[in-house]
């Protein structure tokens, strides 16, 4: 029994002293001299899934957090991610419709919140990029944006006094390349996390809602009534990231996820937005064309045309369902979503 | 009882360090044996037989229109080399021929075993689960210029320039074949056979882009002269390419 014992402890030491030698091997970001990234994750938002050829380190954020914020980016080296996508607003672009690019010309869409993107698997308005990474080369290269050729932005950054040391400690190579662009600036944008609204804190037992919040919530998720939780799923994320036709125009002057499938069941079909902090990134939809809350809700509410598209669930719902004090209920509810927090962290300004 | 001791413990060193060394002792390299060798797919581009000169305007497709090309680049993926036993050996490649640039016009492979070779397969584009991520490198970066930014995904081919219309003024061409739908499997046989024996290989394939522009029908480029991949009105034109696609590569030689 004793040598019994003695084996099994013996066995044991050495699985543990198999464990503890191959260590080292374990993480090649520290082999690297570099310090993992750890995500703080509130209650109540689920785990990011980081991609496998992107881990997330200390100085792989804090480098993407310097090019979101370098002009060098840009064809002519004055506006940065940031310039369209300001923190006060939850990394939207002011309360102006459509962000004005570097040549002076305004876009086609207006500048989307920076908000959980770790949570979502398809960016953009329309899900055209396939995932964080390949979203940051759009806003660069469009004409109507920051302007620039890769090749350019490539032979600047390589160029620069601090960047190539930078760049290579993160990704060792010799020289800066588009990848490398890429998963600096999605590192930084991940860490990007709203999750201590009011309503956060109400959930967590910390706050507790108005009167008016605690109507406007059960409004919210109500079917016969704001029915918006269908799509806007209450809690974490506040949206299930699909895309639908709401009924916006007759004939879409936008094809939005149709020029992205090709599929013409798709036109007009937009991603749903998150609605965390969304009392600061008026105006809404796509192209901006509501400038408050009030507008946005009476959409749903009575304004929605029957598209042959139109989802199923806004084709369903009974037009004015809501009555002013209603919406204005919801309203006060969507207010609880923002995160002063967020907006004012430290790690993400500038 | 001390000796199954002494044997567990040695037992468990053993473990403990093979485990660890496999990591850190590098991959015998591998040398270029007798058993195999490298071979060289170059790729030629032509027009009827004439070489491919960028900027000139002297070549007639089938339709009888003059043209020039001023780009022609396009993605050769996933080389297989079919054995005379019907044994594959995959590449797994990715490679941008770009036609201004003769050094990018070939795949090379270091080690292929010895064997006679009597066929190549080959895709044109990028197979699915790569062509939707821009995050990559080599031949795939986005700086190359064939990554869709507002629709994550690569364009397969390219073809842009010039041609003179009906009344003789010289229009803009682009063709760029892209999206899944356009993902393309040629197959060319090896009219002579491709034998690998220690010393280095150059098999040598000729792409005819005239070939793209007569089946099934002959296109005009007066009518048809700017596709994009990017609204279902091109589907029609993508899989008609695909399919001319599949003779416009023709086996030269084996050097």
């Amino acid at each position: 029994m004793k040598n019994s014992i003695t084996i099994v402890s013996m066995v044991l030491v050495c699985a543990i002293a198999f464990f503890a030698s191959c260590k080292k091997n374990v993480s090649p970001i520290e082999e690297k001299g570099l310090t993992p990234y750890v995500l703080n994750i509130p209650p109540g938002l689920p785990p990011m899934i980081i991609p496998a050829d992107n881990p997330m380190t200390e100085e792989g954020v804090a480098l993407g957090k310097m090019l979101f914020y370098d002009p060098i980016l840009s064809g002519d080296n004055t506006q940065s991610c940031g310039s369209c996508h300001k923190q006060q607003f939850a990394f939207s672009d002011s309360t102006i419709r459509f962000s004005i690019g570097i040549d002076k010309l305004p876009g086609t869409r207006n500048a989307m919140p920076l908000v959980n993107l770790g949570y979502q698997k398809q960016f953009f308005w329309d899900g055209g990029a396939a995932n964080l990474e390949s979203q940051v080369i759009g806003p660069i290269q469009n004409p109507l944006e920051m302007h620039e050729t890769l090749v350019n932005a490539l032979a600047e950054l390589n160029a620069h006094p601090q960047y190539p040391a930078l760049f290579k400690k993160v990704f060792g190579g010799d020289k800066i390349t588009t990848s490398m662009v890429m998963k600096a600036i999605a590192q930084f944008e991940r860490t990007m996390i709203s999750g201590n609204s009011k309503y956060d804190r109400v959930k967590r037992g910390l706050d507790v809602f108005s009167a008016q919040e605690q109507r406007g919530m059960q409004l919210f998720t109500k079917i016969d009534k704001g029915d918006c939780g269908h799509c806007h799923v209450i809690g974490s994320t506040f949206s299930d990231f699909e895309y639908r036709n709401t009924g916006l125009d007759s004939i879409p002057a936008d094809s939005g996820r149709g020029r992205i499938t090709l599929n013409p069941s798709d036109d007009g079909k937009f991603k749903t937005p998150s609605l965390r902090n969304i009392a600061l990134t008026a105006p809404y939809m796509h192209d901006g064309r509501f400038a408050t809350l009030e507008e946005c809700i009476e959409h749903y509410n009575t304004g929605f045309r029957y598209t042959a598209n139109l989802d199923p669930n806004l084709e369903n719902s009974k037009k004015g369902r809501l009555n002013p004090s209603e919406i204005q209920d919801i309203i006060a509810f969507l207010h609880t979503l923002t995160d002063t927090e967020f907006i004012n962290n430290p790690k993400f300004k500038k | 009882m001390k000796r199954i001791q002494h044997i567990v413990l040695l037992l468990a060193a053993v473990i403990c360090f093979a485990s660890c060394e496999k990591k850190n002792t590098p991959e015998p390299s591998n040398t270029n044996t007798a058993n195999s060798a490298k071979v060289t797919i170059a790729f030629a581009n032509e027009v009827d037989g004439q070489p491919l000169e960028l900027g000139q305007m002297k070549y007639t497709n089938a339709a009888g229109n003059l043209y020039q090309v001023n780009l022609l680049k396009y993605y050769v993926s996933n080389v297989i080399l079919v054995k005379s036993d019907n044994t594959e050996v995959n590449l797994g490649n990715y490679d941008l021929i770009d036609a201004s640039d003769l050094s990018t016009c070939k795949v090379e492979a270091a080690d292929i075993p010895n064997g006679t070779y009597t066929g190549i397969k080959f895709n044109i584009g990028i197979p699915y689960d790569r062509n939707h991520n821009g995050a990559q490198d080599g031949d795939l970066d986005p700086a190359l210029g064939m990554i869709w930014d507002w629709n994550t995904g690569y364009v397969f081919f390219k073809h842009e320039g010039k041609y003179r219309n009906s009344s003789g003024v010289d229009k803009n061409l682009a063709f760029h074949y892209a999206t899944d739908r356009a993902f393309t499997a040629i197959e060319v046989p090896l009219t002579n056979p491709l034998v690998v024996n220690g010393t280095a290989r150059t098999l040598k394939l000729k792409f005819n882009l005239n070939n793209l522009y007569t089946t099934p029908t002959n296109v005009d480029f007066n009518v048809d002269n700017s596709r994009q991949s990017s609204t279902a009105a091109d589907f029609p034109w993508l899989d008609n390419l695909k399919e001319s696609f599949s003779d416009a590569f023709i086996f030269d030689k084996v050097e």
